[in-house]
């Protein structure tokens, strides 16, 4: 309700309303000094740099790094294109479009592993007594407390032609030679599962928490096999921490930039490391800018189906 | 026809082990409208859930139909359960929830869909079945949860104290329903509640249950008339419990003292080792001092209350003992009678009950 709404009635009330009218206004004026120091930050530390991407991703490139201050369509050209040096004419950017791909492949195969896994987990975690759910919420966390950075240079070693998985392998006689595994996709995937894997556990844990046990138990007693319970009752009820999941995995996983680095090492991009190059080695900002935007807006298109999922069925639950 | 025999149920071992229930043994008739009935604690909810399939007993036999199911899964025992906060499908529309366990037996869609329509009718539910359950009265979701579980046609119908969480307006309405339904579907229900108006007002037969113990298996007139022992007499109606002392005992008659008044019995009447009077209030009548036949007390009125077609009168005896007496308003001994006052009760011979204490 607007102010201009509430002023006939205040007019109209008793003075003892009138005052409480005042002091609730009051009161909502003081909550928005809560919220200003989170604003402020917001503002100048997300919309802000926001701005001047988007910017700089219509300028011209400075050979020599940073920006000239002209009007150019150059750089959204060339997320798409390669233009030709002599004649000027377009081709698409392979290398681009490969990294891209490699991105989207990625993420979604990261987000579908964390699935297959934090799913069946945080199902395992919410349904046990309560004094030892909190023990294994914990054993969730405990990989929070190493840098994100050892752990995955940890992986690296693991997955090395010389290293444990390897050795165990060979020692297994499973295989003859060793394989290449760090390095490639696998190896992107790999660290990208388990480095995202809790993003996926804790909200679905949460979900599977607020489960009415009871519900499985009707769908037992109505004659459906544990499939179909899953299927139709539990999944159908958890799904929005499943989305929550899902989308926190699968969004921090398109724009990986340390995982590919270390694991993925120079051939094996993925379009974070592409970005970080423009800004780089390749001093082309505004390229780096439309890059950066084009990642945005492919989150952003992955955004509209699962609010839609979120809105459409999930609302009468809880 | 379902026959428990020797039940027992377990939790834990060792030292810590508790006893949720111990060797019952009971036959649940075909059609029967047969109650379980105790307060909370007693193991009737364990047993429930036995039949249900939700646990296992630690041992005896569960047979239904001359074959021992007590290891059989739930989503393969012909018997369905309308759970106590009804466990709806919060994510599915009424009809949907209703035809859940059809679509898990694979029936054809044809057919669930005209059992669903049939279903629909039975609860008087037709213009709701697109409504989500959320949307849903606590009245209108005890319907959906009645047509669920009987919609597949189960052998058994369980209902976990379905009525708890209405209101006494709705309860009474959903009692008469239900006892409709069952008497319509002719499926057998067994039916737990710890509440006994609603067990005396449904049941065909009743078993009385405590700590785990089964104490008498019964009809509703049996129950109340003629309890088993001390647990059942209290637990079923409203009862003053008075001393009993046998003086002596020659062949067919028995001489007591019951709260101080000497009686002749018939000796067969008298159970074996300890024992107490039961004598319901609505059967003690207001009575000139001195009367032959039956019991008769007197002492000092404490209270009267007033409860409308009745007056609930509260006597002193004199060696301690209180005793309440439901006197109807119509009786003229009632008149004149006011707390302080002396008042003589007479209670007929065939209202005396003797339990083992």
């Amino acid at each position: 309700m607007s102010l201009a709404d509430a002023r006939p009635a205040d007019l109209a009330a008793p003075p003892a309303r009138q005052a409480e009218a005042r002091k609730s206004r009051r009161e909502a004026r003081t909550r928005w000094w809560l919220a200003t120091p989170a604003l402020l930050t917001i503002a100048a530390l997300s919309l802000l740099p926001l701005c001047i991407v988007i910017l700089y991703s219509v300028l011209e490139r400075d050979s020599y790094g940073g920006i000239l201050w002209a009007l150019s369509g150059e750089a959204w050209i060339e997320v798409f294109f390669q233009r030709d040096i002599f004649e000027g004419t377009l081709a698409p950017a392979g290398a681009h479009l490969a990294i891209l791909w490699r991105s989207i492949r990625l993420a979604l195969i990261t987000t579908g592993l964390t699935l297959l896994i934090g799913v069946p987990t945080a199902y395992f975690i919410g349904t046990r007594p309560a004094h030892t759910r909190n023990l294994w919420l914990f054993a969730i966390t405990v990989p929070f407390w190493t840098s994100l950075l050892i752990r995955i240079i940890a992986i690296g070693e693991l997955i090395r032609r010389d290293g444990l998985v390897n050795a165990a392998l060979l020692q297994m006689g499973l295989i003859d030679e060793p394989l290449q595994m760090l390095f490639t996709d696998f190896a992107i995937g790999l660290g990208m599962t388990y480095v995202y894997l809790p993003l996926m556990v804790l909200p679905v844990y949460a979900a599977v928490q607020r489960l009415d046990p009871r519900l499985m138990e009707a769908a037992y007693d109505l004659y459906a096999s544990r499939a179909r319970t899953f299927w139709r009752v539990i999944l159908p009820l958890i799904r929005p921490g499943v989305i929550a999941g899902s989308l926190l995995v699968f969004i921090p996983s398109l724009g990986d930039y340390v995982t590919p680095r270390v694991l993925g090492g120079g051939s094996n991009l993925m379009i974070g490391n592409l970005i970080e190059l423009q800004f780089g080695q390749g001093r082309n900002w505004p390229l780096g800018a439309a890059l950066a935007l084009t990642l945005m807006i492919l989150i952003g298109l992955a955004l509209i189906p699962c609010a839609r999922l979120l809105r459409g069925k999930a609302a009468p639950h809880g | 026809m379902i026959q428990l025999h020797s039940v027992s149920k377990i939790y834990g071992a060792g030292a810590g082990a508790v006893t949720a229930l111990s060797d019952v043994s009971l036959t649940i008739a075909e059609n029967e409208f047969f109650t379980l009935l105790g307060p909370s604690g007693c193991g009737k909810t364990t047993l429930l859930r036995m039949l249900a399939g939700f646990e296992v007993p630690s041992r005896g036999a569960i047979v239904l139909d001359g074959r021992d199911i007590a290891d059989l899964p739930p989503n393969r025992r012909p018997i369905n359960t309308v759970f106590q906060n009804y466990a709806l499908f919060p994510h599915m529309t009424v009809a949907q929830n209703i035809a859940f366990g059809l679509q898990s037996l694979g029936r054809p869609r044809a057919a669930i869909k005209a059992r669903v329509a049939e279903m629909l009718a039975l609860v008087a539910m037709e213009h709701l079945a697109d409504r989500k359950i959320a949307a849903m009265s606590g009245g209108q979701q005890q319907r959906v949860a009645l047509a669920r579980a009987l919609a597949p046609a189960p052998r058994i119908l369980l209902l976990d104290e379905p009525l708890s969480a209405l209101d006494l307006k709705l309860r009474r309405q959903m009692q008469i329903e239900l006892k409709r339904l069952q008497a319509e579907t002719g499926i057998t229900f067994v039916f737990v509640t710890h509440d006994q108006e609603e067990a005396l007002t449904m049941s065909d037969r009743i078993a009385v249950m405590g700590a785990g113990l089964l104490h008498q298996v019964a009809s509703p007139r049996d129950l109340y008339d003629r309890p088993a022992n001390r647990f059942v007499a209290g637990f079923i109606g409203e009862g003053n419990f008075l001393p009993v002392h046998v003086r002596s005992r020659d062949g067919a008659l028995a001489r007591v003292t019951i709260a101080g008044a000497d009686l002749t019995l018939p000796a067969e009447t008298l159970p074996a080792g300890e024992m107490q009077a039961l004598v319901r209030p609505e059967r003690i009548v207001l009575a000139p001092a001195g009367g032959t036949g039956g019991l008769h007390l007197s002492g000092v009125v404490e209270n009267l209350v007033y409860i409308g077609t009745d007056t609930h009168l509260h006597l002193r005896l004199p060696d301690g003992a209180q005793i309440t007496a439901r006197i109807g308003n119509g009786d003229p001994h009632l008149q004149g009678l006011a707390p302080g006052a002396r008042a003589a009760l007479a209670v007929p011979s065939d209202a005396l009950r003797l339990v083992p204490a």
